[in-house]
């Protein structure tokens, strides 16, 4: 019985990162900027995970681990950063300031 | 099995490509849990069932919330004047695209260059996992102790904005 | 792992618990001073068990972290760069009259920690979070100022390009273990003779790419520049010397001790970086739009320069490297602290006009920065000068003779750059009320 081609797996994991950052180009509101990171990130543990299938180790699944923690770290103090960011601008965008409602 | 894997693949990246060309940030963000779901069933498949929970747990369920709420405290909500839809326009997309693509490319072509492996998605099991995590990388979890203090504190710094300044609190020297 | 491995971590374990010290004293009362004389103290230790512990090294504690005299050595210059900014950031806080800066310390003691991981790195994972717990202690550490509004967007922008250079390392990293098989930078080295397929080439071009993005090398640079300008001094100061000094420092040692980059790819991509970021940080320091940003750009060249030695580590002998090591963790903190001594009230002392005739104000601090700048302007000099000795002495041909043009060019203009600076500097006030265009070119003239 074959398996799946690793390469498969590689080249999936590629795509996401690849509309990751296509996403991260394009976009001007830095929500959608995080969210193409989010993807990103995700398609490089997913390359983790195939290299450590491939290789029967569990080192991929444990760098997997330390890219959630990485990521958590990071959202967490860069989502107050953008919090901050809006409440001195008013605005998402990267440029000029705009109108939005919510609290600051 | 493995049909299971390419569907999931497709779902993944075609929910993906939904997120970057979303106007409204709440569906944006359901598409991209919609993805992290389906890349946890890609690594099921792949014989990692403790990653595959650990990324529904955490990853789709607790980041995201964190993302979710900081959407909703903005008040992205709703389509806001903020992307006047300059994303929309066909020419700004080409250049990423064409970058992104070149990229894609040379990828496949390294990925393909060499021989040809097949993964056989025997399973990595939690034991294994968790015996790794206790001998060689016990470090690493001692580390991420320390990064996440680091991002408490810094969160609470900066989230602390002028009009919470503290009339208490000595400062002495 | 045994009490040995332990006792070798000594250093990074004391900056920790200093860490959580100034925050267990943050939670019971805010003293200023005593956060300060505790840091301090905390990071002279460890310097002291630098000391102690190099009788364990050299060691490899777990498959994480290699002790040895390289690694230590780098500890010494990331801690004691550490301590004078610390030192100096007492000062800076105290004038601006800042409150609640005791978290100041603590994130800056969390990042040092991040940094000494990262010298100390052998294997991936220890990489990737020491980088992290740099880059997430610098979100906090660059947007301390309240008041600054720039120091929002500035964090906003830093936190994007972060984000993004770590998935472009992590996703290359996946590459290479999924070629090579193991995660460890010593048996990378063993595998990469034999066993280098498109796969790890391609994954160790996107590793050296998203470190890039962190170092600021073209054409990154712009982020660089923005966020020493927007963020505080002591911390321009930081992310110079300790952030890009450790990332330095490792870059180097993976290139000449594992050998990772002696590819012919990977050392087109390191020279073309290299060189690049040399021109374009010494051409855009010249616009000199703001001190902070003018140090920045020249905290770029000197970057560049070191990725075009780090391409060629083959041949430079370890002194020489210890020598350059020490004068740009000098030369990078010196001028963002010179800054920092200088910044009175809520706007750090930034317009160039603020350092014209700096010299008759403040004796110590013009000349601390004259001599900062003019070792920047001789590094590639000297860089240079090795590599020509070197190329005399060893077998002659396999070092291109434009990689000597390429610095000399580099050097020759940021030294150009960095006199007019220093000749700026010096001048007498007198002359530059009479005649102000004349003042940045010329010495003292009689009214």
């Amino acid at each position: 019985m074959s398996g799946i081609p690793m390469e498969h797996s590689l080249i999936f994991a590629g795509t996401l990162f690849a509309v990751g950052l296509v996403g991260l180009l394009v976009r001007r509101n830095i929500f959608f900027m995080l969210m193409s990171i989010q993807i990103m990130l995700n398609a490089a543990g997913l390359a983790f995970v195939v290299a450590g299938s491939k290789w029967h180790q569990p080192d991929g699944q444990v760098m997997l681990m330390f890219i959630l923690a990485v990521v958590g770290a990071n959202l967490a103090v860069g989502l107050v950063l953008v919090l901050r960011f809006r409440c001195v601008f008013r605005s998402l965008d990267e440029s000029a300031a705009g109108d939005s409602q919510g609290p600051c | 099995m493995y049909a299971v894997f390419y569907i999931s693949g497709a779902v993944a990246v075609i929910s993906s490509v939904m997120v970057v060309t979303r106007s409204n940030a709440v569906h944006a963000l359901l598409y991209l849990i919609t993805s992290l779901i389906s890349v946890a069933l890609m690594f099921f498949v792949l014989g990692a069932p403790f990653v595959a929970a650990l990324q529904v747990m955490i990853y789709a369920a607790a980041i995201m919330v964190l993302l979710a709420f900081a959407i909703m405290l903005s008040g992205s909500g709703i389509e806001t004047q903020n992307d006047p839809g300059l994303f929309r326009r066909p020419m700004i997309w080409a250049g990423p695209v064409a970058l992104a693509g070149v990229l894609l490319c040379g990828l496949i072509y390294a990925v393909t260059s060499g021989g040809h492996t097949s993964l056989d998605g025997a399973a990595v099991t939690p034991e294994q996992v968790s015996g790794a995590l206790f001998s060689p990388y016990l470090l690493g979890l001692e580390l991420i102790s320390l990064l996440l203090l680091g991002a408490l504190v810094g969160a609470c710094r900066v989230g602390t904005g002028d009009k919470n300044a503290e009339p208490g609190g000595t400062e002495k020297g | 792992m045994n009490s040995t491995d332990i006792l070798s971590l000594t250093p990074l374990i004391l900056v920790a618990s200093s860490a959580f010290s100034a925050l267990l004293l943050v939670v019971f009362q805010r003293r200023h001073r005593l956060t300060m004389v505790l840091t301090l103290s905390g990071l002279g230790l460890a310097l002291a068990s630098l000391a102690a512990v190099s009788g364990l090294a050299p060691r490899q504690v777990t498959s994480l972290l290699v002790v040895d005299a390289y690694s230590l050595f780098c500890m010494g210059l990331v801690f004691a760069a550490a301590l004078a900014i610390a030192a100096v950031s007492y000062s800076y806080f105290l004038r601006r009259k800042e409150r609640d800066c005791e978290e100041f310390y603590a994130l800056l003691l969390i990042a040092t920690v991040g940094a000494g991981v990262l010298v100390c790195s052998g294997h991936f994972a220890s990489f990737v979070l020491g980088l992290e717990i740099l880059g997430v202690a610098l979100y906090g550490l660059a947007a301390y100022s309240r008041t600054g509004t720039k120091a929002a967007e500035a964090g906003v922008k830093y936190l994007a390009v972060s984000a993004a250079s770590a998935a472009f390392l992590l996703f290359g990293g996946a590459l290479v273990y999924a070629d090579m098989g193991t995660l460890e930078f010593s048996r990378m080295q063993m595998l990469i003779a034999e066993h280098a397929g498109m796969l790890s080439v391609a994954g160790l071009a996107m590793v050296i790419t998203g470190m890039g993005f962190k170092l600021g090398t073209v054409p990154f640079h712009t982020g660089i520049a923005e966020l020493c300008h927007a963020a505080p001094a002591p911390v321009g100061a930081y992310v110079a010397a300790v952030y890009k000094g450790a990332i330095l420092a490792f870059l180097f040692r993976c290139s000449a001790q594992f050998h990772l980059t002696e590819s012919f790819p990977m050392m087109v991509l390191l020279l073309v970086m290299g060189g690049a970021s040399m021109f374009a940080g010494n051409v855009l320091a010249l616009r000199g739009k703001g001190m902070k940003r003018v140090l920045a750009y020249l905290s770029v060249a000197q970057a560049g320069c070191s990725l075009i030695l780090c391409a060629m580590s083959g041949w430079f002998g370890s002194v020489a490297l210890g020598f350059f090591f020490a004068a740009y963790f000098v030369v990078t903190a010196g001028g963002f602290l010179a800054v920092a001594a200088l910044s009175v009230g809520d706007r750090d002392t930034d317009r160039m006009e603020d350092y014209r005739s700096l010299m008759s104000r403040e004796p110590w601090i013009a000349g601390s920065l004259s001599a900062v700048l003019l070792l920047m302007a001789s590094i590639p000099f000297a860089a240079a000068f090795v590599q020509i000795t070197w190329l005399i002495q060893s077998d002659a041909g396999r070092l291109p003779w434009w990689l000597g043009a390429c610095m000399g060019l580099g050097g020759a203009i940021g030294l150009y750059g960095n006199l007019r600076l220093v000749i700026s500097m010096c001048t007498v006030p007198s002359v530059e009320t009479a005649i102000p265009e004349l003042a940045r070119y010329a010495g003292p003239l009689e009214k």
